[in-house]
């Protein structure tokens, strides 16, 4: 271009020397016109202006050529219009008819057309050099691209085949494509292959195929660009990757043409397989190994390079990121961080190798053995750079070996319990050979016998007591001969020489063909067994003595057959001479004839419902005398399901008889003791009398009176006598009461009333009560349950207790004294008799001792009262006790079954 | 518990005597109100003590027959707290079986007798006979004694003084020095006195004031 711009500067200022020529051109035509008019004296200045216009119009163009034609009309003005020569207007050039006008016209015109057509020839002529000159240019440059394509191309073609990149272009309409050299060497065809699509398609790997077509459809509707990478299967099987990347291009009538590039890959895939696998295995190595590598930076101090494995390691995750070197040094054992730093510095000191051991604590506690082993790696200043090494995971190793080593020690542990236990066993073991001689002996039996192994395997025989020896060896010939378990008792000497009994017993040890190998065997100490049985003996011996001697006699009784089989003692009581058995009949008909009735009702019941038995009868002997017993038996069944009875029979004669006694002797007490109660109820008696008697004397002498009178008032009279009979009947009342008291009788039970009883036992000792100014309340329930009992004994109790109560008030003077009496019932329909004071109390030491005979608090007392009071109460079954009052004094209480519960 | 008599008797009027009998037993107390019956007495028989104090005692002769051995508040005491009540019924004691200190007791303090049942009929009738007529006499004292009480309050205070002083053997002469006034005057005042005490005589006089017990206040 610079070359238009030079001309056009050229042109540019060439224009003012046109202008200039111009007038120049008409100066020297009106020089030339001076000189051929003067010369000549021709008019010629219009030839010469019209060659200065064409002049001005060759050289300058159209401007300096109507610059030209104006100048020359001036001129022609000044020259030709009179007046000549001079420029002012000149009216009457075209008013009058001047011939100059029509020259000057014509000249006008010609001049003009000359000027046109000579400025439009020239511009032209211009044109035509301009345009020949840019042809020249565009030529060169022609030329010069055409040496850079070449240059280009050349540099292309060298550079795909270097790169081993194609070109292609595909034009989608028309299906057309165009490749690169490189790309036919890429596709493995040559130039004479026609490159279609389906070619490309067909190239590409199988399992590409797909892929590469979807692709490239895809590509051709979307008209975009692409970029993909696939397979192609050579003809001769190998694989090659390629990649490929297209852009679309769209040309003047918009259809789309795609250029790219297609690289071969192959051996950047390959290498990128080739290394990733690599990587895999090492990591996969160090997983499995256990390994982790690294690398530290010495001189930066920070890891240049941690292994997965070591984040793992240490309970890390490496995808979720970086973790910080402090979070590392965490998670190792305390007592190991100081180690490990200290190897390290001295490996880099020394610039040596180092190991070392260190643990990891995981944040669940559990603890990873790590050996790590470093290698320092020199600079090229001669300084330690980095240190490479690996942790290997040793905890599995480690745990092993700990395993094995525990395992160890279980097996020298068990083997040592089991030698432990042959050898403490409180058991004799041996082992002998099929011929019987022991090979073996364990330590409880060396000890036993005293004997080393060597005496035992000749001298075994003589550890037996010599009186079973014989019989020993014939049962173990025996026990052999058979080849089967067996066993024997003999006596077998200790150390010392004491002999004990000894359970032997041996089973065989067979091969695989059947025969005995060893005999193993224990014996066992049966010493106290055997002692057992013999004690057994003698205490059967015994119980048949002791029966005899206790008179029980024991036996069995069989339902079903009503067979008895008794004890020696059983029939003695019965009066039989010893048969082995005896008949139901012949024990019934032992039974007093007044009990028979019941003890076959009674055996009857218990055999029929298997009920235990406990009764007592009589039996009437032979002789005439009566002798009681006391059945227990309690049911079994036999093995058959037989029902059985194993019972006991108790001569209780001697105790019954005993028994009777004591009633006796207590009947007596209780007498005794009433008749001395009485003695103490004198007065009170006596007043008890003496009240009706007095009463009776004045109404006797009240009677007299009336019938004394004038005229005598015989229905007062009457009445007085009628009194005078109440009062007595009343005083022999008490008199038969207090003789019944003193009477010595038996104890007759029959119901009673037990208010009624409270009743009559006050009546004596009313007076008793208000001489010592005694003041009595009576509570008692109405309609309690009749009792069973005795009269005369239960108010005998009542007095005593009252008499008891007054005692204990006399020393009261500081509050009025009283005397209640309840009675009353509880829940079980039981009757309770009670009798309150406020008096002195019961002190806590003589409240147990209340109750004993000759315990008296009393001056003048036997001591006997509370204890006959108590047996006469037991004698009803019924319960006294004693108790101390919430305030003052003490309650005597006694609790009577009543007549219905007695019944039931 | 009262019995009145049902058998035909003389009606009973105000100042019959009636004898109080406190036993407790049922039968003692119906044989000694049949006997005082039969006599023709009056009869008030209770259980005990404190049921004859609840009936309140009449204005009439009367005596109490009291069994020493009664629930509660027995005889004696009882005697005491009537004594302490200024209650001056005389009281008969009946015994079961006395003692000695028991009857002295009751003597001392004031019995009329103590009998011992059973006791002889006639020795009751002789003892509430003798009880009743004390204690008729009594009423009778403390009726005079009432009737002259009721007389000396009609005394102005003046009279009464001058009374003491005549009562402890003063001269109207001197009795006017001792009051300081004249001796015409102690003689009117004697003569209103012995009006409204309707004594007979001077003697008269001094005996009604000795009766009602009057002294001179301050020797």
């Amino acid at each position: 271009m610079a070359k238009p711009d030079l001309t056009q500067r050229l042109s540019n200022s060439s224009t003012i020397s046109h202008w200039a020529m111009a007038v120049l051109s008409v100066a020297v035509a009106v020089v030339v016109a001076e000189l051929i008019t003067r010369l000549l004296n021709a008019e010629a200045i219009a030839s010469s202006m019209l060659c200065a216009v064409i002049f001005a119009a060759w050289a300058g163009g159209r401007g300096p050529a109507l610059l030209a034609v104006t100048l020359a009309l001036l001129a022609f003005h000044y020259y030709l219009a009179p007046p000549t020569s001079s420029f002012a207007w000149k009216p009457d050039l075209f008013t009058a008819g001047i011939s100059e006008a029509p020259r000057l016209i014509l000249f006008s015109v010609v001049s003009l057309v000359v000027a046109f057509l000579i400025s439009a020839q020239r511009r032209a002529t211009q044109d035509l050099q301009r345009s020949s000159h840019h042809l020249h240019a565009a030529m060169v440059d022609q030329k010069r691209i055409e040496a850079a394509l070449l240059h280009s191309e050349m540099y292309l073609t060298e550079a795909q085949r270097l790169s081993g990149t194609g070109s292609f272009a595909w034009k989608v309409a028309s299906g057309e494509i165009t490749w690169s050299d490189q790309t036919y060497r890429v596709f493995g065809c040559d130039r004479a292959t026609k490159p279609t699509v389906e070619f490309i398609v067909q190239r590409a790997h199988p399992e590409d195929r797909a892929a590469v077509q979807e692709t490239i459809e895809r590509a051709a509707i979307d008209r975009n660009d692409y970029d993909h990478e696939f397979r192609l299967l050579m003809p001769d099987g190998s694989v090659k990757h390629v990649h490929a990347v297209a852009r679309a291009a769209r040309d003047y009538s918009d259809s789309v043409e795609f250029i790219g590039a297609v690289t071969d890959v192959t051996v950047a895939r390959e290498a990128d397989r080739k290394l990733r696998r690599s990587e895999a295995y090492l990591a996969e190595t160090q997983h499995l190994s256990h390994t982790s590598s690294w690398v530290w930076d010495v001189r930066r101090r920070k890891w240049a390079y941690r292994s997965p494995e070591v984040y793992h390691l240490f309970g890390f995750d490496p995808v979720k990121g970086p973790v910080p070197l402090q979070a590392f040094r965490d998670r190792i054992h305390p007592e190991d961080r100081r180690p490990n730093v200290e190897a390290a510095s001295r490996a880099i000191r020394q610039k040596a190798d180092f190991e070392v051991n260190f643990r990891i604590i995981l944040p669940d506690g559990s603890i990873r053995y790590v050996h790590s082993v470093g290698h320092p790696v020199v600079g090229d200043d001669g300084e330690v750079a980095e240190l490479v090494g690996t942790h290997i995971d040793i905890t599995e190793q480690r745990l092993a070996k700990e395993a094995l080593e525990k395992a160890f020690d279980e097996i020298k542990k068990s083997e040592d319990r089991l030698r432990l236990v042959i050898d403490t066993i409180p058991t004799l073991v041996w082992r002998a050979g099929p011929d019987g001689v022991p090979d073996f002996l364990n330590q409880p039996a060396l000890d036993y016998t005293g004997l080393s192994l060597d005496q035992a395997e000749t001298g075994w025989p003589r550890a037996f007591h010599p009186d079973d020896k014989k019989g020993m060896l014939v049962k173990w010939s025996a026990i052999r001969a058979s080849g089967r378990p067996g066993e024997l008792e003999a006596r077998l000497r200790r150390f010392d020489g004491e002999y004990r009994w000894f359970l032997f017993r041996a089973e065989p040890l067979r091969d695989e063909l059947g025969n005995i190998v060893k005999w193993y065997g224990s014996s066992t100490d049966i010493e106290d067994r055997k002692r057992a049985e013999e004690e057994l003996r003698r205490s059967e011996a015994k119980l048949v003595e002791a029966q005899r001697v206790s008179q029980t006699g024991s036996f069995v009784r069989n339902v079903a057959t009503g067979e008895y089989i008794g004890s020696k003692e059983f029939f003695r009581i019965l009066g039989y001479d010893q048969p082995r058995s005896a008949t139901f009949e012949m024990v019934l008909q032992r039974a007093h004839p007044e009990d028979r009735a019941l003890v076959e009702q009674a055996i009857d019941r218990a055999s029929r419902y298997g009920s235990d038995l406990d009764y007592e009868h009589r039996l009437l002997m032979p002789d005439g005398s009566v002798k009681y017993v006391h059945v227990v038996a309690h049911a079994v069944r036999d093995r058959a399901d037989q029902l059985e009875f194993i019972g006991a029979v108790v001569d209780v004669t001697a105790t019954k008889q005993a028994e009777e006694k004591l009633h006796k002797a207590q009947t007596e007490l209780a007498h005794v003791t009433r008749v001395t109660t009485l003695g103490e109820l004198t007065a009170s008696i006596a007043h008890e009398v003496n009240q009706p008697l007095a009463a009776a004397v004045a109404n006797a002498e009240a009677c007299l009176r009336w019938l004394d009178r004038e005229t005598p008032d015989l229905v007062a009279a009457r009445r007085s006598v009628e009194w005078v009979i109440n009062d007595s009947c009343r005083a022999s009342e008490v008199i038969r009461r207090v003789r019944a008291l003193a009477k010595k009788s038996d104890i007759e039970k029959m119901p009673l009333d037990v208010n009624d009883v409270v009743r009559e036992a006050i009546v004596l000792v009313q007076r008793e009560l208000s001489s010592q100014f005694i003041s009595l309340r009576t509570e008692l329930a109405p309609s309690l349950p009749m009792i069973l009992g005795d009269r005369v004994q239960l108010q005998q109790v009542i007095i005593n207790l009252v008499m008891n109560g007054i005692e204990a008030m006399q020393p009261i003077t500081d509050r009025q004294r009283e005397l209640v009496i309840r009675s009353g019932e509880d829940e079980t329909r039981r009757v309770h008799v009670s009798v309150t004071d406020c008096g002195v109390g019961i002190s806590a030491e003589i409240a147990n001792r209340l109750f004993n005979a000759f315990f008296t608090t009393k001056s003048s007392g036997m001591g006997m009262g509370l204890s006959i009071c108590r047996s006469i109460v037991e004698a009803h079954e019924g319960r006294l006790s004693a108790s101390p009052n919430e305030g003052p004094g003490a309650t005597f209480q006694f609790v009577l079954p009543s007549q219905l519960e007695e019944a039931s | 518990v009262t019995e009145r008599p049902k058998p035909s008797r003389e009606p009973v009027g105000a100042h019959e005597p009636i004898v109080f009998i406190v036993e407790d037993d049922e039968s003692m107390r119906r044989a000694l109100s049949n006997l005082f019956q039969s006599v023709g007495l009056e009869v008030q028989v209770f259980g005990s003590a404190s049921e004859m104090l609840q009936g309140g005692l009449p204005d009439v002769a009367s005596c109490l027959v009291l069994d020493i051995r009664l629930p509660g508040l027995s005889g004696l005491d009882f005697q005491a707290e009537l004594a302490k009540a200024n209650i001056h019924i005389p009281i008969i004691f009946m015994t079961g079986h006395g003692d000695i200190p028991m009857s002295v007791r009751a003597m001392k303090g004031g019995a009329v007798d103590f009998l011992t049942k059973p006791f002889r009929d006639q020795d009751m009738l002789d003892a509430v006979t003798v009880a009743i007529e004390r204690d008729r006499k009594r009423r009778e004292t403390d009726k005079i004694v009432a009737n002259l009480q009721t007389h000396f309050e009609t005394l102005t205070p003046r009279e009464r003084e001058i009374l003491a002083l005549v009562s402890s053997g003063l001269m109207n002469k001197q009795i006017a020095a001792e009051l300081g006034l004249a001796e015409i005057t102690v003689k009117i005042h004697r003569g209103h006195i012995m009006k409204k005490m309707s004594a007979k005589s001077l003697a008269d006089l001094l005996r009604k004031a000795e009766t009602l017990g009057i002294r001179r206040a301050k020797p």
